[in-house]
């Protein structure tokens, strides 16, 4: 039920092209250059290393791979990674 | 710079963290808003990371509930830093005791400072003010300065103005000496120019009065030399003998050359010291003006003595004193013993006071010659001195009537 509710919030936000983040509170992720991950409306850590961290986003889980990936901060809502971040995999 | 500063004044602590999955901590402090940084993976079961110190407890406690150890690594910050002191209790009351003693001993007048006198010495200020109540160590709260200064005035009259300000432990006393008052003349009072000293007068310069003398005539002590009384005469072709007198008040200088005889003596023996090599000593210390005898006996057994003090004051760096200070008195015992006295140094003793004492008896004017006459007589030596000066002999002496006025109520 709430995954169905949670798909419909994210095709109406798509339809009337409203922020995706806002109405269905999908992950919204901000890389500044190679160095800086700004992600919002996340789930949790999953796991955590200096070359891979998992983050939850809901209904995927995001994949962070680099070198010296640290987690600088952290709260209920919002989490930055800094390091020489080398790709994001979405699964 | 910022950040430093916040994490000094709300304090940090690092939590080091072992489980099975420790960042399920992570997770649960980011949801509960306990605020983390710095996390370093150090193995895949424990973690390391940064914590406010107001969020470490919370942190231990959701350790727990997501079955990890947490251990403190260690905490900084201002309150980490107060909190060693919490059971040094002896520092504590040190501490105590000191804020107490600066709180109190800052009521206190612990220097004072005389500014703005010239003519006026320090010390009689200071010593007025001491007798109206502001010496050092007196309560300052308990001092009314416009009282004080009101009353030192009175009793300080080469004085015309003063202020006295208390800033904490330092009195400043603000003067302004008072214009001396000229002399004031009575031009209305009548009267002579008599002479002071007698002699033969050299020059005469009259500028009210009628003179009775004229250069060349010898006068004697208290002779009227220019009188009050003119006699006024009679025009030209007139009946009248005269007009009558008319009083003024005679003003004049008179100089004339005068003799003077002084004489003098002093002893051919004196009393002399001889040191017995007994010594007394005494120490004391005076805090705030008040002064303690710590050290040796108050009475002293000699009957003659010398007493040496020395005094060593608490001195500040910039040269200001303060209200402590300790004092050693040395008695050193003597008794007397007569000797004779060098007759030349006594015969320049005896000549030296007496042209001091001819000085300030022809005050403006000129000693010409001396003539010194020296005896010896029963153990005395007398000397006496001969002097012609030229002098300035003019003495104003009111009219006994005008004298009479003055006493009339």
């Amino acid at each position: 039920m709430e995954e169905n509710r949670r798909g419909l919030l994210e095709k109406t936000a798509e339809a009337l092209d409203l922020p995706g983040e806002i109405v269905a509170g999908l992950p919204h992720l901000e890389l500044t250059g190679s160095r800086q991950l700004r992600m919002e409306n996340h789930k949790g850590i999953l796991s955590y290393g200096s070359e891979e961290i998992h983050i939850s986003g809901g209904r995927m889980v995001i994949k962070v791979r680099g070198k010296g990936l640290e987690l600088r901060a952290m709260n209920a809502g919002q989490l930055l990674i800094t390091g020489a971040i080398q790709g994001v995999d979405l699964s | 710079m910022l950040n430093w500063l916040t994490n000094a004044l709300r304090g940090k602590v690092c939590l080091e963290v072992e489980g099975a999955f420790p960042e399920r901590l992570l997770n649960l402090c980011a949801q509960r808003g306990v605020l983390f940084w710095n996390v370093e993976w150090l193995e895949p079961t424990r973690l390391r990371f940064t914590v406010t110190r107001r969020g470490a407890a919370e942190a231990a406690a959701l350790g727990e509930r997501v079955m990890c150890t947490v251990t403190r690594g260690g905490q900084w910050g201002v309150l980490a830093f107060l909190e060693r002191f919490r059971r040094r209790y002896a520092l504590l009351i040190g501490l105590a005791l000191s804020l107490t003693a600066v709180c109190v001993l800052s009521q206190f007048v612990l220097t004072i400072e005389v500014e703005g006198n010239r003519a006026v010495p320090t010390a009689v200020i200071l010593t007025e003010l001491r007798r109206q109540g502001l010496r050092p160590g007196v309560y300052g709260p308990g001092l009314d300065e416009e009282a004080l200064r009101t009353r030192a005035l009175l009793q300080l009259p080469e004085l015309s103005w003063m202020s006295v300000n208390l800033y904490g432990t330092r009195a400043q006393v603000l003067v302004r000496e008072a214009t001396p008052e000229p002399e004031v003349v009575d031009e209305t009072a009548t009267g002579s120019v008599v002479a002071r000293a007698s002699g033969i007068i050299t020059r005469m310069d009259t500028l009210f009065g009628e003179a009775l003398v004229e250069p060349g005539d010898t006068v004697l002590e208290g002779e009227t030399l220019i009188s009050g009384t003119v006699h006024l005469d009679a025009p030209k072709y007139s009946e009248l003998p005269d007009l009558g007198t008319l009083q003024v008040r005679a003003e004049g200088k008179i100089y004339a050359r005068t003799w003077h005889t002084l004489e003098g003596e002093i002893p051919l023996t004196a009393q002399t010291k001889c040191y017995t090599g007994a010594e007394h000593t005494r120490w004391s210390v005076t805090v705030l003006g008040q002064r303690f005898v710590f050290f040796g006996n108050s009475g002293i057994p000699f009957s003659e003595y010398d007493k040496i003090s020395q005094v060593w004051e608490l001195t500040l760096p910039g040269g200001q004193e303060m209200p402590l200070a300790i004092q050693r008195e040395t008695m050193r015992a003597y008794t007397t013993a007569p000797a004779a006295v060098d007759g030349d140094a006594a015969r320049a003793l005896l000549k030296s006071r007496l042209l001091a004492q001819l000085e300030e008896l022809v005050g403006a004017g000129e000693i010409v010659r001396t003539d010194f006459t020296a005896r010896e007589e029963e153990g005395m030596l007398h000397l006496t001195l001969q002097a012609e000066c030229t002098e300035e002999i003019g003495r104003f002496v009111p009219d006994k009537n005008t004298q009479e006025k003055e006493a009339d109520p």
